[in-house]
């Protein structure tokens, strides 16, 4: 189980992105992590993977722990070996590297044995991934690279997944398998905190919610429970008013209230 | 020699003496925009032909639902140059109590800030017949709309020259100084808001004498923020600048008032007691941050009780108490004012200590906002100060404060019985507040006389008194006591969000939401501990006995709070009449 508590980070020292922030992935779950650009989205991912300190921030307060074990000032590396993988924004698959490659990579903390039959297992669920096993990386379409991506991180046999915006420009119906992915990845028993922009996806898919705004969660709650609230219908979800063309899109914003 | 009897005269007056004096200056697009007092005067004068021109005329009302800018001021002081009424509405309000404005006043044309504001006024077209023109001072998105009734700011002044001086001088003429110039709801804590009438006799004399006593001149400025609505900010903004030529400044937009602040840093301020509170609360928390130096400093300068003098004065001032009025936008602030609800004396202290001496004063819609204040050197903390000039003030035999002078209102409007029950036959206004005179003429105010509890073991108590001993906790936003026809006092509690969220971060308490953090036992165990401590200032049948917490914070959307986010008793025992039932079964 992933507990956040309050975490506060900063930026160049004086950059206050997270004010507070609190968040519970329970075994098996999946969370969604909702909010606009710049909220502190994949801040609170890269504390959590302890990638802060390479983009010159640091966590100042709260406690972030896996299972019990403290994962603050945690070594990146220290931290997939407890079992924590990600897959980050916008896929960053290493392009000149073979698919097989890749995946090899991903592989740097499981036992040399599984190796081959992990390779397999893959293979077998991505039967694009093994077509083109031995290409280049980068010639993968946008939605091949995003199951590579996955794969990769997948093979660290991880127990919890982050996934930060998998949806990111990808047609809808790649989308759509990458949703499917999600569950199925969820059914296997690893947790999921989920990253989105897509907020209708990523209610779809989670069973608990978190919001962010600036830096602060304003709601959360059974994704259920969100899906019917009027502010997030109103802000994320495009269903406000009945919108029938954007000439009928107010020029103010609903007055936010958070309520839930 | 221009009549200085009404606004508009005191307008014309100020524009003829010094036309190219700076008036008001407004923030657009981040640049300070300036008016002189003739461009003022001529602004308003062209609002007054375009109303006339539209078909508005002497005793109409004319609603205005903006925020404020200086569009609100053409608009308002526009409409009683043609002796026609101007009624503010808050623009939080929902749509319901714009028509219930409307309607009640029986508005003929309605001034609307933007497209938020029209809808309002359109969505509420079959309670409000008389309304037959809506016009919008910024028409971004209102192309497409078909209403007839619409028009823009821009079309509905261009549909008239602007006027010569001569008009609005034969205008002027016609004017009945003692006749409704504008309405002014009150905020209607309890049942439906009354429309209270004030005529220029309420309002020029009281801003005369608070000008002669204070020493207010044309180089004294002013922030224009508060709902200009409400009469409070009506004095800061209307009446004691056309009565002594005090700038007023118009800031960009709500969100931007700490910057505004800083950078007018007004001489004269007025702060409801929430924007006081905040700003103590906002330094507590950067402090508690800061290096053990700093704290050491700080703790010395400010102690909450007296200012510094002498040497340790003057090093205070150097080294903390200028650096956080700069900070506050307070630097040169001279007049620091604190009005409209009950402010803590706990909070008046400390900002006494930290060299702002901020004054409480006291007043109400029925006698042109003001009638009590605090001399500045010579403040009382705990009392409301001593009546202005040119009013007076008695306690009534049951306790009641009453009120006599010029600035007693005309009466409500469509309300006669109201009326007469507020200002009786011998013209002394009867405020509601019950209070106290110490010899020296400082006023205190006890409780409401309507909003007594009246316990099942029959003692009479105020629930404001009991109410605001338990705000004084940092971590207590609203308080409503509950007791009446009951064995003991109870309390309905909203936490402060950012006070209880930042003692959370502090005990490792994880917590995300408002919801989460109100249900947090340990939450609920640190109000019961504050209501403990602070239980030991009232009197034993007074004490809190019980509590429970709101998971939500009260909003005005959902009926619990006022425009000026007063708590609706009536509405909110009703609401969360369960959470009331639990705590006595």
């Amino acid at each position: 189980m992933l507990e956040v508590t309050n975490l506060e980070t900063v930026y160049h020292g004086v950059l206050r992105v997270l004010r507070g922030v609190s968040l519970t992935v329970p075994d098996g779950g999946v969370v969604a992590l909702l909010g606009p650009n710049g909220a502190g989205k994949t801040t609170t991912l890269r504390a959590i993977t302890g990638m802060l300190d390479i983009h010159e921030g640091k966590v100042t307060k709260g406690s972030i722990t896996f299972d019990g074990h403290n994962l603050v000032g945690k070594h990146p590396e220290a931290i997939v070996r407890l079992g924590i993988s990600t897959v980050m924004e916008g896929r960053r698959i290493f392009p000149e590297l073979t698919v097989e490659e890749n995946l090899r990579a991903g592989a740097f903390v499981a036992p040399p044995a599984k190796l081959n039959d992990d390779l397999d297992r893959f293979y077998t669920r991505f039967p694009v991934l093994a077509e083109r096993r031995h290409g280049p990386a980068g010639y993968l379409s946008g939605g091949e690279q995003q199951m590579l991506a996955i794969a990769r991180a997948l093979m660290s046999h991880p127990r919890l997944l982050l996934m930060d915006e998998p949806s990111l420009g990808l047609a809808p119906k790649i989308v759509k398998d990458v949703a499917r992915l999600i569950t199925e990845i969820s059914k296997d028993g690893v947790s999921v905190l989920l990253v989105e922009q897509n907020a209708t996806m990523a209610l779809e898919l989670s069973s608990h919610a978190t919001i962010l705004e600036t830096g602060k969660v304003v709601l959360e709650g059974a994704s259920e429970t969100l899906k019917a609230d009027a502010d997030i219908q109103a802000f994320y979800l495009g269903m406000g008013a009945d919108k029938t063309s954007f000439r009928d899109v107010k020029h103010y914003r609903r007055r936010k209230r958070w309520l839930s | 020699m221009i009549s200085r009897s009404t606004l508009v005269g005191r307008l014309a007056h100020l524009a003829d003496v010094h036309p190219n004096r700076v008036a008001l200056r407004e923030k657009s697009l981040g640049v300070w925009q300036a008016f002189s007092w003739a461009e003022y005067h001529q602004k308003v004068a062209h609002a007054a032909a375009a109303l006339e021109a539209i078909g508005i005329v002497s005793g109409d009302h004319v609603g205005i639902l903006s925020g404020n800018r200086t569009e609100w001021l053409w608009a308002d002081l526009g409409a009683q140059l043609l002796g026609a009424v101007s009624v503010g509405i808050y623009q939080t309000n929902p749509t319901a109590d714009v028509a219930y404005v409307l309607a009640h006043s029986a508005s003929k044309l309605i001034f609307c800030e933007d497209q938020e504001q029209v809808d309002k006024a359109i969505e509420c077209e079959d309670q409000t017949p008389s309304l037959a023109h809506i016009v919008v001072f910024d028409p971004r998105g209102l192309r497409h709309y078909t209403d007839p009734r619409l028009i823009s700011w821009a079309d509905f002044l261009s549909a008239v020259d602007p006027p010569p001086l001569s008009w609005a001088e034969a205008k002027r003429r016609t004017l009945d100084p003692d006749a409704p110039a504008m309405v002014v709801y009150t905020s209607g804590t309890t049942g439906q808001p009354k429309g209270a009438q004030l005529s220029h006799t309420n309002v020029c004399p009281a801003a005369d004498t608070l000008t002669e006593s204070l020493n207010v001149s044309p180089d004294d400025t002013l922030l224009s923020y508060l709902p200009l609505c409400h009469v409070a900010e009506k004095i800061f903004t209307v009446f004691l600048p056309l009565a002594s030529g005090a700038i007023v400044h118009f800031g960009e937009a709500i969100e931007t008032v700490q910057d505004d602040l800083r950078e007018v840093s007004p001489t004269i301020f007025l702060g409801v007691p929430r924007i006081w509170e905040k700003m103590h609360a906002s330094v507590q928390l950067k402090m508690a941050d800061s290096s053990w130096l700093k704290q050491k400093l700080f703790a010395f300068a400010i102690n909450g009780k007296t200012r510094r003098t002498g040497i340790l004065g003057f090093l205070a001032d150097l080294l903390i108490y200028r650096p956080l009025a700069e900070r506050l936008g307070m630097r040169r602030c001279r007049l620091p004012f604190s009005g409209a609800a009950p402010i803590s004396e706990d909070i008046l202290r400390w900002f006494h200590s930290a060299n702002i001496p901020v004054l409480e004063a006291f007043g109400q819609t029925e006698c042109a906002g003001v009638s009590h204040i605090n001399p500045p050197k010579d403040a009382r903390f705990g009392t409301v100060g001593k009546v202005i000039g040119g009013m007076e003030c008695r306690i009534a035999d049951d306790g009641e404060v009453l009120l006599y002078g010029a600035p007693v209102f005309v009466g409500y409007l469509h309300n006669d019985s109201a009326t007469a029950a507020t200002i009786d036959k011998n013209g002394w206004l009867h405020t509601g507040d019950l209070g106290q005179i110490d010899k020296d003429g400082y006023l205190s105010i006890t409780g409401r006389k309507k909003e007594i509890i009246i316990t099942a073991g029959g003692k009479n108590l105020s629930p404001e008194r009991i109410e605001n001993a338990i705000k004084m906790s940092p971590f207590i936003k609203e308080v409503v006591a509950i007791g009446d026809r009951r064995k003991f006092v109870s309390a309905l509690i909203q936490i402060d969000l950012d006070a209880v969220s930042d003692w959370a971060t502090r005990t490792d308490l994880g917590h995300t939401d408002f919801e989460d953090l109100a249900g947090k036992p340990q939450v609920v165990t640190l109000i019961g501990d504050e209501i403990k401590r602070l239980n030991e200032k009232l009197g034993r049948v007074e004490q809190v006995r019980a509590y429970r917490l709101f998971n939500k914070e009260l909003h005005q959307d959902d009926g619990e709070l006022t425009a000026t986010q007063k708590v609706r008793r009536g509405p909110v025992c009703e609401i969360w009449s369960t959470l009331i039932e639990e705590m006595y079964t």
